[in-house]
């Protein structure tokens, strides 16, 4: 088994698509292997080589807020389709065999769709986080806080699990001296449970942000927000911060 | 345990709050990875919603059997990072970081990405000295065969049968790990 050239022709090939990628002549090559070994994982040494990747790679760079921004808007106008759950994968090539059928029929919907009377300009810029905010804020929930110079406000919905936080008065911070952090108090938690985490932000010289919230955990009933100053620049899973030295606290605006 | 649900299982069984919290988890995963293989920050932007839109139309392909998710992403992050390094003819290579850093992303799935690393690095410091070394300078520093074999003075058939032979061992230690894999 282990002398089989074909064998090891399929682990060469397998080993390059993980490191460097292959070219469309080594692509052929190996879906023709693949044929011959059926049973084989065609992903398990690109899997392999992604977690050797985690583990070596630094502390992870914070997404920059326009391109969340952008992402943000994308996932607005995604909508996902359930379908069947993953099978046997196949290599890179077969999938680019089947995907020609699906781009064939996005052509065909694209062009059936130019034909059609379209509610929306297609091509319109995507919203700015000013207006999903707005448009969020005819079925969510605000929130209102304000402590000396700082004024903030946050729309939230606990039904899509999404809101927008704009902040005014806050101090820049060096980010090597620290992060503010948005906390979520969920009021169908048991009492004395941590607020939950809602990310960490930064703010603009001027001292305003606006930015999404998306909780990586469920909020079931936002209750109150408030905002830390964490010194850790990456922030923090239980802040240590008292009470009275929060920046700010919002509650829901009466 | 943290992060056990996969946004991608949501995203493939039709939940619409799946999708944006799949970039508050992952989005600072993801841009990092293309920040490392492209420098560029404007090639990046585009890669990084590339990859996201992948994941999204392809969610039913993530099998939780197989790998972790946080794995997972960073697989379909690298392929289509090196394909785009391919088609631009250029040579896949890391490149060094700023330090900057604008926003966050949860810290679920911050620790479950560090787990997943853990469990990696471990399997990593099991392999022999030189196919460790070998296996870094193609993973991290993003070093071809060719290179790899120039910097270190080893055949290049050597370097092939390092990183292939290491892998697999990966693999199949992580397999172990995970209760499954084949």
């Amino acid at each position: 088994m282990m002398s089989d050239p074909r064998r090891e022709r399929l682990d060469e090939l397998l080993a390059l698509q993980a490191m460097e990628g292959l070219s469309s002549d080594e692509v052929r090559e190996l879906d023709q292997l693949l044929e011959l070994f059926p049973h084989e994982d065609a992903e398990a040494l690109e899997l392999a080589a992604a977690a050797l990747h985690l583990a070596m790679s630094p502390p992870l760079e914070a997404l920059p807020e326009s391109v969340a921004e952008k992402l943000y808007a994308a996932a607005n106008r995604f909508t996902p389709r359930p379908t069947v759950p993953a099978t046997k994968t196949t290599s890179s090539s077969q999938w680019l065999a089947w995907s020609g059928w699906v781009v064939a029929a996005l052509l065909l919907i694209a062009l059936v769709s130019t034909h059609w009377p379209r509610p929306t300009d297609s091509s319109a810029p995507p919203p700015s986080l000013a207006e999903l905010r707005d448009q969020l804020k005819l079925r969510a929930t605000e929130f209102v806080g304000q402590k000396n110079q700082v004024v903030a406000t946050i729309v939230w919905s606990d039904q899509e699990q999404i809101g927008y936080m704009e902040v005014q008065g806050l101090p820049p911070l060096d980010p090597q001296a620290g992060t503010y952090q948005l906390w979520i108090v969920d009021g169908e938690r048991p009492k004395g449970s941590p607020p939950v985490d809602g990310g960490v932000f930064r703010v603009n010289p001027d001292g305003t942000v606006l930015v999404p919230i998306r909780p990586p955990i469920q909020v079931k009933k936002a209750a109150a927000f408030a905002i830390t100053r964490e010194t850790d620049p990456g922030g923090v899973v239980v802040s240590q911060v008292k009470p009275e030295d929060y920046e700010v606290v919002l509650t829901k605006k009466s | 345990m943290i992060g056990t649900d996969s946004v991608l299982t949501r995203i493939a069984a039709g939940d619409p709050s799946a999708v944006p919290e799949c970039i508050s988890r992952y989005g600072s995963l993801v841009w990092s990875l293309a920040r490392r293989f492209l420098g560029n920050t404007t090639d990046a932007e585009d890669a990084v919603q590339d990859v996201f839109i992948d994941l999204w139309k392809n969610a039913a392909r993530y099998d939780p059997a197989r790998a972790s998710e946080p794995t997972y992403i960073t697989m379909i992050a690298r392929r289509r990072l090196i394909d785009r390094k391919r088609r631009a003819g250029r040579t896949v290579s890391a490149q060094p970081l700023p330090e900057e850093t604008i926003g966050g992303g949860g810290h679920d799935s911050r620790l479950e990405i560090q787990d997943e690393a853990a469990k990696a690095a471990a399997v990593l410091n099991e392999l022999r000295e030189e196919e460790r070394r070998v296996i870094q300078m193609a993973v991290y520093q993003g070093l071809t065969h060719e290179q790899i074999a120039a910097t270190t003075g080893l055949p290049i058939g050597t370097v092939k049968t390092h990183i292939r032979r290491g892998l697999i061992r990966v693999r199949e230690r992580l397999c172990v790990g995970e209760g499954g894999g084949q």
